[in-house]
């Protein structure tokens, strides 16, 4: 009897652990061998953003602006007659896809006939290009008010546009800024902008009307993944 | 009270078996790769509670030939064999009355004493390295002590005993038992043994008396003690062959368990090839930002890895890189990935608050020393950050502001927003998983499952194998 516990006890306390060990190790193997059949729960890739307002046409739209303006087949910029064309939207249906992008965008405006940037246009400029997060494009849109001639707007607008971009480039020195910034230069002849974008951010602070909201360079981050 | 040191012992040892299985088991349950809920707590639950047990299972100090074996031996495992000897020992030296027999006594102590000091060790590793409790490392520590306990108290008790208690032998004449009281006798000169002793030492102070010869056997019966009375008949003492043969025990049920589980656990070669490898390595923006390289090895190879200076598992995961002694061998680079929605369109919700503001300051700060030092302080003062944060956002970037006056002028800049969101599109432009941390030798990434107990596995193969290759 004494005998029989003593060796009972023994071949417990040995085998036990023993057993244990193995039922555990071959249980993981095999639970293991059996991942590799289904496919791995992995966590999301990292991606640029894709808001909810990046519906189909805009999508289109914004393509064809891109391509056309040089961004994605490389060059630089629209003439407004080209913006006109690629985006076959009346002025009023262009500014209205900007809308949803109210808190990504800002007005930069200039004083009339100028096109230099002063320290609250560039505090402006730094601030907005600061908060890109995960968009893809940068919209940089120069007007023009209505007040001088055809031609002379269309080239303000264009200086009031490059004007940006010279500045992002010396402020932020980022070698991809030539595919993420899209220029447009729209003088006064097309998609001028309206009084509700007075609501928008605006580098100057005195009373907003139409007329000074178009002596501008529009800007905005467009968070769509085309 | 006669069996208290038995029961103390056998207890101790029977939970320590059973602890010691459970976090065995639960450490075993990880080699498939998973993640799993640990056996932690006794009714205690809770994160703390479940992140003390976390912390204590993914520390180096866990298991033992992390390098050979895929997170190597638990520490646990020999343990549960050890505790299950012990409770073997116990049985077996009760059952056959060797717990009177000093040497049985001593060898069952000195086998307990080795997982009481196996828990001193850990215990002390838990409080000052780890910094956290696991209960079941607790339970496991007290499993010791009371098995410790049981086993001394049994030692002293045989030390003090004669080897052969006289009254628990068959009938013996009277000047047999006065020889087998002469051993006691000595034993008083050293005053060791109980009071009983002594009487029982006095009927044999003489035997050759002529006054107490054997005219009556009953009178001769030497006087006992009346708990000696009731003992049952003690075996031998042990003999060296039997010492000898319950440390071979003990070592072979210690080695059997080891063999099993090294033998047994599944082949995690294959996953040291990496999970992947960076499209487009190149840092023409500067956006990495470099680790100190003093003391790098001339072998030392690239590596980056993907943090975020507030992410508990990228400290953990800093604390065992440092374990592994790979660090040295790693000419590393960081990538910022706050997981703060703030400044990073990829999470969701914010998992760690002021992530954004610490990451900027690690740029602000600058290869090297200072981008280490921000690091290091983020990860040490993690959850007054993100608490702070919590009740004013701006907490981050004026704490990391007192800390690092340099960086104070620069934190929250525009341009220090830029280059943070260019580390994030680059990113994007790798297509690496939305989670920290993540790690990239010469470009491979490590797969994420090894970056806790596989880790030493995983980085001395991936080394060795570009060693053999000569890539860098």
């Amino acid at each position: 009897m004494t005998r029989g516990i003593r060796f009972g006890t023994l071949g417990v306390c040995v085998l036990l652990p023993t057993l244990l060990t193995l039922v555990w190790v071959r249980g993981a193997a095999s639970r293991l061998s059996a991942q590799k059949d289904k496919p791995a729960a992995s966590a999301p890739l990292a991606a640029p953003s894709d808001k909810g307002y990046c519906s189909p046409a805009l999508k289109r739209t914004l393509r064809r602006v891109l391509q056309s303006c040089g961004l994605v087949s490389g060059g630089r910029g629209c003439q407004p007659l080209q913006a006109k064309t690629v985006a076959t939207l009346s002025g009023g249906d262009f500014n209205a896809l900007f809308t949803p992008m109210k808190d990504r965008g800002a007005i930069v405006e200039f004083a009339r006939g100028k096109h230099d940037l002063d320290a609250a246009d560039t505090a402006l400029v730094d601030k907005v290009f600061a908060e890109r997060k995960g968009a893809s494009y940068f919209f940089v849109v120069g007007r023009a008010s209505p007040d001088g001639q055809l031609r002379f707007n269309r080239l303000l607008s264009r200086k009031r546009a490059e004007a940006v971009m010279t500045h992002l480039r010396q402020r932020f020195s980022d070698p991809d800024l030539e595919q993420q910034v899209g220029l447009l230069w729209l003088g006064a002849e097309f998609a001028q902008l309206e009084q509700k974008f007075c609501d928008w951010r605006r580098s100057a602070s005195d009373k907003c009307d139409r007329t000074k909201l178009n002596r501008s360079a529009f800007i905005a981050w467009i968070d769509c993944r085309l | 009270m006669r069996r208290l040191p038995h029961i103390l012992a056998l207890a101790g040892a029977l939970l320590g078996t059973v602890l010691a299985a459970l976090s065995s088991y639960d450490f075993a349950k990880h080699l498939d790769r998973q993640v799993h809920a640990l056996h932690c707590g006794f009714g205690a639950s809770g994160p703390n509670v479940a992140s003390g047990c976390k912390v204590a299972m993914m520390s180096s100090y866990s298991s033992l030939f992390r390098g050979a074996v895929w997170g190597g031996v638990p520490v646990a495992l020999p343990a549960m064999a050890l505790f299950a000897f012990l409770a073997f020992a116990v049985v077996e030296t009760w059952v056959s009355r060797r717990d009177h027999d000093a040497r049985s006594m001593l060898l069952l102590m000195i086998a307990a004493a080795v997982p009481l000091l196996a828990s001193l060790v850990m215990g002390s590793i838990s409080i000052f390295s780890l910094g956290s409790a696991c209960t079941v490392c607790i339970g496991i520590y007290l499993a010791s002590g009371l098995c410790f306990a049981g086993a001394l108290m049994l030692w002293l008790r045989a030390r003090r005993a004669p080897v052969a208690p006289v009254a628990a032998q068959a009938p013996i004449a009277p000047a047999a038992a006065a020889k087998s009281a002469a051993p006691a006798k000595d034993t008083t000169a050293i005053g060791h043994e109980p009071a009983w002793v002594g009487e029982l030492s006095g009927d044999a102070r003489d035997p050759s008396d002529p006054a107490l010869a054997p005219t009556d056997p009953l009178p001769q019966v030497p006087r006992t003690p009346p708990q000696q009375q009731h003992q049952q008949p003690a075996a031998e003492p042990a003999s060296v062959g039997y010492l000898a043969g319950m440390t071979g025990i003990a070592v072979a049920s210690v080695l059997l368990v080891v063999v099993t589980y090294i033998a047994g656990s599944p082949d995690q070669s294959r996953f040291a090839a990496g999970c992947g490898q960076l499209e487009s390595a190149g840092d023409k923006q500067r956006v990495l930002v470099s680790l100190p390289r003093d003391g790098l090895g001339a072998d030392a190879r690239s590596a980056i890895e993907v943090l975020d200076p507030l992410c508990p598992a990228c400290a953990a995961f800093e604390q065992r890189l440092r374990a592994t002694g790979f660090e040295q061998r790693l000419a590393r680079r960081v990538l910022l990935f706050p997981l703060e929605s703030g400044c990073n369109w990829m999470v969701e919700r914010t998992l760690h608050p002021g992530a954004c503001a610490i990451s900027e300051a690690v740029l602000c700060a600058g290869d090297g020393a200072p981008a280490a030092d921000v690091i290091q302080w983020a990860f040490a003062n993690q959850k007054a950050i993100m608490d702070a944060t919590r009740a004013d956002k701006d907490a981050a970037k004026r704490m990391v502001a007192q800390r690092f006056p340099r960086v104070a002028r620069c934190v929250g800049t525009p341009k220090a927003r830029a280059r943070l969101n260019r580390a994030l599109r680059w990113a994007v432009k790798n297509h690496l998983p939305v989670l920290t941390p993540q790690l990239y030798v010469g470009g491979v990434q490590v797969c994420n499952e090894d970056l806790d107990i596989g880790l030493d596995y995983t980085l001395s193969r991936m080394l060795k194998r570009r060693e053999r290759g000569g890539a860098r």
